[in-house]
């Protein structure tokens, strides 16, 4: 088994008074494409938020690449190449389309060349970006947003992606196609990806592994063929499981 | 018609000082959220800087004009901006996650800190300096009023658009202009993306204190002297320039700026020098009241 690229251990963190997770375990090991499933409120998006250092956490490990990053500051978190498409997405919303990706691609540094490669893929994933650059990033639609906050994430070429539901306000068939992008850049680019969705049937297709969280505690964790199987996965999240 | 010029020239001088001024106003509220009230003491920092360097250059036997003032404006802007660092890391950074209010209280503590030092270390007394930008041109001359345009009004003007591109440049193409407006737009988002947005926020003090520094530096040319009180009224006048252009909006600054600078000097022209600050201000009331966003501010926008 290979040593894990994301490796939690006991996270505890909250918001003032309320406790958002309560002593979470979780690994993410390289060229994996891990999936968080869980009710609204269970904490996936503190927990993404809580690897770069926000809130941070109260007890706990977090370690990434061998380094504990528990303590670092945000910026410093981000530029060891991890990238996160939030919650709310954050486009934004005053600067151009093209200014957005550049943002992304100032948190790493890189060559020219590497820029260009990257933004190239990024068009390529989203064409509908390519006619926007020069848009205000506000002025997006929903899924043009979702799709820009995806492809900044992108441009930091990043060691490991997280994605917090992706395929929210997505027409399906380009939420279809996200899940389809997310995969080749798994297979051909070895890209590690952290996935928080609330259509659990997708991700958990998409994923390698899962885990299962409720209330700031993971409660399941399995790989993803294993989860989908579980009686208790599918009675809370699959089979009209979206509350 | 002469006489019109010659006050459309006067206040477009005044207005660049206090246009200089109103951006470092709107661009620390745009990135923190928060009235600077010791800008203006920086301002008046700026001005002290200047006529001590400019005084320690005449001294050592320096005579050649263009070099002083280069030496005095890049002194005066490093000094002040290191005033700018300095405020903002002992007085703002660490009530930054405090409630609302606690910053600009203590802004207005670090206003009156600046005063009072300025007034122990230099003395109470107004501080003269004879005039180092001499000469000018007469431009035309109608009913036997001359319009005059002096080489130290010029110098005030090129300098302010040279700066405004400078800074425009800055803030639109570079870097650090980018991290700039996406802390501005999302603290926690420019984090995530790499970006040190403490160090963000203090590089927008010292730029916002460089730029007021010039202004310091101008009125000491223009007017020919400074004091240790004169940050107070010209603070105000510029902060109610970035009111009056849209708080956070940096063309409306400096177009605020020009604003309060004409209506000054033509209601001193045509009705009466007594009154000028009222006019400046009822204007700014009458503006707010229909344009509640300054003249280029955009619509505050609650996030959801």
């Amino acid at each position: 088994m290979t040593a894990p690229l994301l490796a939690i251990h006991g996270l505890q963190a909250a918001y003032g008074k309320i406790v958002a997770l309560k002593g979470v375990d979780i690994e993410i090991r390289p060229r994996e494409i891990v999936a968080l499933i869980g009710a609204n409120g269970a904490g996936k998006s503190t927990l993404m938020m809580s690897v770069f250092g926000r809130p941070r956490a109260r007890a706990g490990r977090i370690e990434f690449d061998g380094h504990d990053i528990t303590d670092l500051s945000t910026h410093d978190i981000a530029r060891m190449r991890i990238a996160q498409s939030p919650e709310g997405r954050r486009i934004f919303p005053r600067m151009s389309v093209a200014e957005n990706l550049q943002m992304g691609a100032d948190a790493t540094e890189g060559s020219e060349a590497e820029r260009r490669a990257s933004l190239d893929r990024v068009m390529a994933l989203f064409p509908r970006l390519k006619e926007r650059l020069t848009q205000r990033g506000g002025t997006l639609s929903g899924g043009e947003q979702q799709m820009l906050a995806i492809g900044r994430a992108l441009m930091s070429r990043p060691r490991l992606l997280m994605l917090d539901e992706p395929s929210l306000g997505l027409a399906p068939l380009i939420a279809k196609q996200i899940f389809e992008a997310i995969r080749t850049l798994n297979k051909q680019d070895g890209l590690a990806v952290l996935i928080v969705e609330q259509n659990a049937n997708h991700a958990l297709r998409l994923a390698h592994r899962g885990y299962v969280l409720v209330n700031g505690l993971i409660t399941l964790s399995g790989t993803g063929t294993e989860l989908l199987q579980r009686p208790e996965v599918r009675a809370a999240y699959l089979e009209g499981g979206r509350h | 018609m002469a006489y019109f010029s010659q006050q459309l020239i006067n206040g477009l001088v005044l207005g660049s000082i206090y246009g200089l001024i109103a951006i470092g106003y709107t661009m620390v509220y745009g990135i923190v959220g928060m009235i600077n009230f010791a800008h203006g003491d920086i301002f008046m920092i700026g001005g002290f800087v200047a006529l001590i360097t400019f005084l320690i250059l005449v001294s050592i036997g320096l005579t050649f004009v263009p070099v002083i003032l280069l030496l005095v404006l890049l002194v005066a802007m490093a000094m002040t901006a290191l005033y700018g660092w300095s405020v903002e890391r002992i007085a703002y950074r660490p009530l930054r996650h405090s409630f609302r209010l606690a910053p600009m209280l203590s802004a207005i503590g670090m206003s009156f800190a600046l005063t009072n030092f300025a007034q122990v270390a230099q003395g109470a007394r107004v501080k003269p300096v004879p005039p180092i930008v001499t000469g000018g041109y007469s431009l035309f001359e109608r009913d036997g009023f001359v319009v005059q345009l002096s080489n130290i009004q010029i110098i005030v003007v090129i300098t302010t658009l040279v700066l405004l591109a400078l800074f425009t440049w800055l803030v639109s193409r570079t870097r650090l202009g980018r991290d700039m407006r996406a802390c501005e737009q999302d603290q926690t988002m420019a984090a995530l993306l790499g970006v040190d947005v403490d160090r963000t926020i203090s590089m927008t003090f010292v730029i916002g204190a460089a730029l007021a520094a010039v202004a310091g530096m101008m009125y000491l040319l223009y007017y020919g002297l400074v004091d240790f009180f004169m940050g107070f009224v010209a603070g105000i006048k510029a902060f109610t320039a970035a009111v009056l252009g849209g708080i956070g909006s940096l063309p409306g600054a400096m177009l605020g700026g020009l604003s309060i600078g004409l209506i000054e000097t033509m209601w001193s022209a045509y009705f009466s020098v007594e009154y000028k600050d009222v006019a400046a201000f009822s204007i700014l009331i009458v503006v707010l009241i229909f344009l509640p966003t300054g003249l280029l501010g955009r619509p505050e926008v609650e996030k959801v």
